[in-house]
């Protein structure tokens, strides 16, 4: 889209953004044995899977409760209550996750009620976690942050909500708690199988463990079956979201959504669970303030082998100076990807002066804003929110980075303008290994680092005219 | 592994888990083939709520499967984003633009939306629809624009055929025309693809000038052109010397739909997404349809010669043998070099409204055998033949969709073909007009026929028979994989394609014997975990460096 049309575009032409549930779906995923049902119509679930399966090449199984015309006249509690009853018998799950969709949320079906009721009427039941998901209010983001919200309000502690544990299991978990490493909980956006990994690890490392919320590590980047699981294996159990007000405290990693939504923040105010907060640990800046906090909190100190990585990183940021200085790189995706990937492009040098996402709500700019990096060109970069493909890309054109980072969908521009594509985050599609892909740590700005320097690498030799084998 | 005569065992054991009420429902769809007598099977009812489907929306069968592939039309949709950016580009159906000037337009890449926000649902948003019909006008000028509805616009009243009719009269050289494909109308894909074609016939079919010029002129139906597969026909027509006018809708423009109505005979290859169209079609410009099938290299030389028997000269008949003389070559050559791998292994198909009967004349021609098939939207007469049309039951799902009311057109109406002739070419050629026969008189007896075949259904089906390969969709292949059973995936090809003609049997040839000799599935699990005796061997001399086997 081009001059004066797109100024004025009210629709979005090639969005830059995807719908509540699915960032619902995503949380839910890291939970043990949870499957999720999306209230509403059956094509939602059926888009959403197929989504995410191509993203993450794993099975993904979401149900639905599948409105038909009666349903939305009448309301869809009947519909609820046969879909959550059906996953339960096929499946023997241990939670079954509720997301409504743009539908259920029109005809104002109470969820939460329904599940109120439901309980009573079925006391065999398994855990049900509710959630709002109207994507007209929301991104992928919102719904994503709302159900972890979700569902550690509705499990962790005692008394607060009705599917936390009874007093004695309560004791149980306080005993367990105590006789093990000091447990920390984390709250990450939505990161690649294998940075929660290294989140993991590197907790272990520092001797303490790892509550992740949600933890797909394993339930969306598994391997082959021996034998058949109705659910695939993996994800964090309720027992330890239950006890997450137990932990020594909780760390935010990357929180950029109001406090409303921030499970830690809420684990803080009703049980008084210490919550720190730092932005995702991008890069060397964003890793070492993660290990200070780290190694602050479980009072250890940080292990040789980590601190051999960040050496060989800063040799790798020294040699790949000359490749990177001052390159224009736009970034795109969701919020919180597109902040941590804007620390890190300064930090390498790079000068990344467009960044655009999808999301509305003012959270990506004044976020990029309060980290007060000097600009690396006498232009101030420029950050736009609710901002589509199509409008971004007379943008790019004028402003000529030599390199993209995004999503799969930017390939378009890609395409037409010949700019390089790396692609991270949200959907990818177009290229395999997505679930591997990593960023956190010293080790993934490594990863990272070397997949920028060699695209561009790439790019130049292939441009150029000698075909030079030495660049 | 159990055999054929299990399935009644298996079958019981599925239904099983399910609660009493849904395993009486379930067990209607779920039935052992017997060829002989064909038995009567369930199918387009309604998915149970919580039972894992394949299925999508009507939307996506609108919007998605038949408009999807049109790349001169813009598809607008009305809704929150999700809907939208989901059905962005993610079929692989292929087109190719014309090269002079005004055909290369090309909007399939883009996805319009309305992006819905709080106060469109709280106040409506037609207005804002307006506009957004407005600016894809001015941008882009395209001849004509669709407005697709979502789930919530049927709920908050929004009138999108108003709308269109108003931007229509206000852009007067643009053609704006509304779906209302909710997703929750229809009990699947399959209501969306009527819903688009009704509106297609309405307001397209029959509004352009006769230009479709040649001697044997046909429409090609319900071919989408996944993965190149009408790319592969149209040369196919074009070395015989047939003209294709319109293919619904692969590869096709706004212009070949308007004037479709002057070809002289209409092929029907998907019979459930548009097998109506075909019969409006014959109502109202006096085209008679036949079924087609170009998946298979003998069902392609069987169609081309159906094709040749309509028209009857002789000149398209010696032509015809000659094109499939010549492609049959290399066809028994590709055939030949894989059956030592393909012949005696097993498939299973749960895909569409009729790749999973199509693609089962492939597996013949491997050698290979088709242990369990069955539709994700396919109706009764997909399975047991359109025989059962007038037996089957209307109920609240169906009765929604509208239904046309259908009249010869005064000036355009033609009839193609007296009813003695075309009585004389069934009888002498066995050319069976207006007819499919279905998928379950192909399928041996004892085979597992299931309509919307659940998840958890065809986990039990894979443990229960271990499958050479499973055909289905990228919903199912990660799930059947980790059973360590390949899955190919028929709605988007992987692997490659095109599948249709000649060549593309020797596409599918080569693909499938590659994936029934994978090495993969031999990998999982390390040797000391099976409780293989770990044994190394040391060097000694004289003997080589690297001994990997044994
Ligand atoms: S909201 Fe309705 S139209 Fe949109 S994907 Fe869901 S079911 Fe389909
Ligand atoms: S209706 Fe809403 S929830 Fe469903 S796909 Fe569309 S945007 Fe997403």
């Amino acid at each position: 889209m081009s001059g004066a049309a797109a100024e004025n575009y009210q629709a979005a032409g090639n969005p830059c953004r995807q719908c509540m549930p699915l960032g619902a779906s995503w949380a839910f995923k890291g939970i043990e044995g949870c499957i999720p049902v999306l209230h509403g119509s059956q094509g939602c679930a059926t888009y959403i899977r197929r989504f995410m399966i191509s993203h993450f090449r794993e099975p993904i199984d979401i149900a639905s409760s599948s409105f038909d015309e009666t349903t939305v006249i009448f309301g869809g509690q009947e519909n609820l209550e046969q879909a959550v009853m059906n996953v339960f018998n096929q499946y023997k799950p241990e939670v079954i996750g509720i997301a409504t969709t743009c539908l259920s949320e029109t005809i104002g079906d109470d969820v939460e009620r329904f599940v109120r009721e439901l309980r009573m009427k079925e006391p065999g039941l398994c855990t049900l976690i509710p959630v709002s998901t109207p994507s007209y209010q929301g991104t992928q983001e919102e719904g994503f942050h709302r159900t972890v919200f979700s569902i550690v309000s509705h499990l962790a502690g005692a008394d607060v909500g009705s599917d936390a544990g009874s007093e004695n299991e309560q004791n149980d978990l306080e005993e367990q708690a105590e006789s093990s490493l000091p447990a920390l909980n984390f709250f990450l956006p939505m990161v690649t199988p294998a940075d929660i990994r290294w989140i993991r690890k590197v907790t272990a490392a520092m001797k303490g463990e790892a509550l992740i919320l949600p933890d797909i590590s394993d339930t969306l980047d598994g391997g082959l079956w021996n034998e058949y699981n109705a659910i695939p294996p993996g994800g964090t159990s309720v027992d330890h979201v239950r006890s997450m007000h137990l932990s020594e405290a909780s760390m935010e990693l990357g929180a950029l959504l109001p406090d409303d939504w921030r499970p830690g923040y809420w684990l803080q105010k009703h049980y008084g669970t210490p919550t720190l907060s730092c932005g995702l640990p991008v890069g060397i800046d964003g890793t070492d303030h993660f290990f200070k906090i780290l190694s602050e909190i479980l009072g250890s100190s940080v292990p040789q082998e980590i601190l051999e990585e960040r050496n060989r990183l800063c040799d790798a940021y020294a040699d790949a100076h000359k490749y990177l200085y001052g390159k224009k790189v736009v970034i795109y995706g969701d919020s919180s990807t597109v902040e941590s990937l804007y620390r890190f492009t300064s930090e390498i040098g790079m000068n990344p002066l467009f960044c655009f996402t999808g999301s509305p709500g003012g959270i990506l700019k004044p976020a990029i804003e309060k980290l007060e990096i000097p600009p690396v060109a006498d232009e101030a970069p420029l950050i736009l929110e609710d901002c589509d493909f199509a409008d971004a890309e007379d943008i790019i054109e004028d402003r000529k980075p030599d390199l993209l980072i995004g999503n799969s969908k930017g390939y378009k521009i890609s395409r037409r303008t010949g700019i390089p594509l790396l692609r991270t985050g949200f959907p990818i599609h177009d290229r395999f290994g997505a679930s591997r892909q990593r960023m956190l740590g010293y080790s993934g700005a490594l990863e990272l680092l070397d997949r920028i320097v060699n695209i561009l690498m790439e790019k130049k030799q292939d441009d150029s005219e000698v075909g030079y084998t030495y660049l | 592994m159990s055999s054929l005569a299990d399935n009644e065992k298996l079958k019981d054991d599925i239904l099983d888990i399910y609660p009493a009420k849904v395993a009486r429902k379930r067990k209607k769809s779920i039935v052992l083939n017997d060829p002989g007598e064909i038995p009567e099977i369930q199918a387009n009812v309604r998915t149970i709520p919580g039972i894992i489907t394949q299925r999508g929306c009507s939307y996506a069968g609108c919007k998605g499967v038949v408009l999807g592939p049109t790349r001169d039309i813009i598809n607008l949709t009305h809704g929150p984003i999700g809907c939208g950016f989901y059905s962005w580009l993610t079929r692989r159906n292929q087109t190719r633009p014309g090269t002079e000037a005004g055909s290369d337009e090309n909007f399939m890449t883009y996805c319009f939306s309305t992006d819905m926000q709080d106060p469109n649902i709280v106040f409506g948003g037609e207005k804002k629809l307006k506009k957004a019909v407005k600016e894809a006008y001015d941008t882009f000028h395209p001849k004509a624009i669709g407005i697709f509805s979502t789930c919530p616009v049927g709920l908050i009243g929004d009138d999108v055929h108003a709308v269109a009719r108003e931007m229509t009269e206000e852009l007067g050289d643009c053609n704006v025309f509304g779906f209302s494909c909710e997703g929750y109308k229809g009990v699947s894909q399959s209501a969306g693809h009527h819903i688009a074609n009704n509106q297609l016939f309405k307001h397209v079919i029959g509004k352009g000038e006769e230009k479709t010029e040649g001697e044997f002129k046909i429409n090609l139906l319900g071919e989408y052109n996944i993965g190149g597969d009408a790319f592969v026909l149209e040369d196919i027509f074009e070395k015989c010397g047939i003209t294709l006018g319109a293919t619904f809708s692969g590869n096709s423009t706004y212009d070949q739909f308007a004037s479709s109505y002057s070809a002289d005979l209409n092929c029907i290859m998907c019979h459930r997404s548009i097998n109506y169209v075909a019969e409006m079609m014959e109502e109202k410009y006096g085209i008679p349809w036949i079924k087609v099938n170009f998946i298979g290299a003998e069902s392609s030389a069987k169609s081309l010669r159906k094709i040749a028997d309509y028209f009857g000269s002789q000149k398209l008949k010696d032509r015809v043998e000659e094109v499939i003389a010549e492609e049959m070559s290399a066809v028994s050559a590709a055939r030949d070099e894989v059956l030592p791998r393909t012949e005696g292994k097993s498939a299973m198909l749960f895909v569409g409204g009729s790749r999973a009967h199509h693609y089962q004349d492939l597996f013949t021609e491997l050698g290979m055998k088709t242990l369990a098939a069955g539709y994700e939207f396919g109706h009764r007469d997909d399975y047991e033949g359109r025989r059962v049309i007038p037996n089957i039951k209307i109920d609240a799902d169906s009765r929604n969709i509208e239904e046309l009311s259908v009249s010869a057109d005064p000036d355009k109406y033609n009839q193609r073909i007296t009813d003695e002739e075309r009585a004389r070419l069934t009888e002498e050629r066995g050319l069976e007009f207006s007819d499919y026969e279905g998928l379950m008189p192909q399928m041996e007896e004892g085979t597992l026929v299931i309509d919307d075949l659940s998840h958890y259904e065809m986990e039990e089906l894979i443990k229960a028979h271990k499958p050479d390969v499973f055909c289905a969709g990228i919903k199912e292949k990660y799930a059947v994989q980790k059973m360590g059973v390949p899955l190919k995936q028929l709605h988007s090809y992987d692997y490659g394609g095109p599948y249709a003609g000649f060549a593309g049997a020797v596409n599918f040839y080569k693909d499938i014997a590659l994936m029934v000799s994978s090495r993969v599935w031999g990998l999982v699990g390390a040797p000391w975990e099976k409780g293989e005796s770990l044994s190394p061997v040391y060097v000694e001399s004289g003997a080589p460096a690297v001994t990997m086997t044994e």
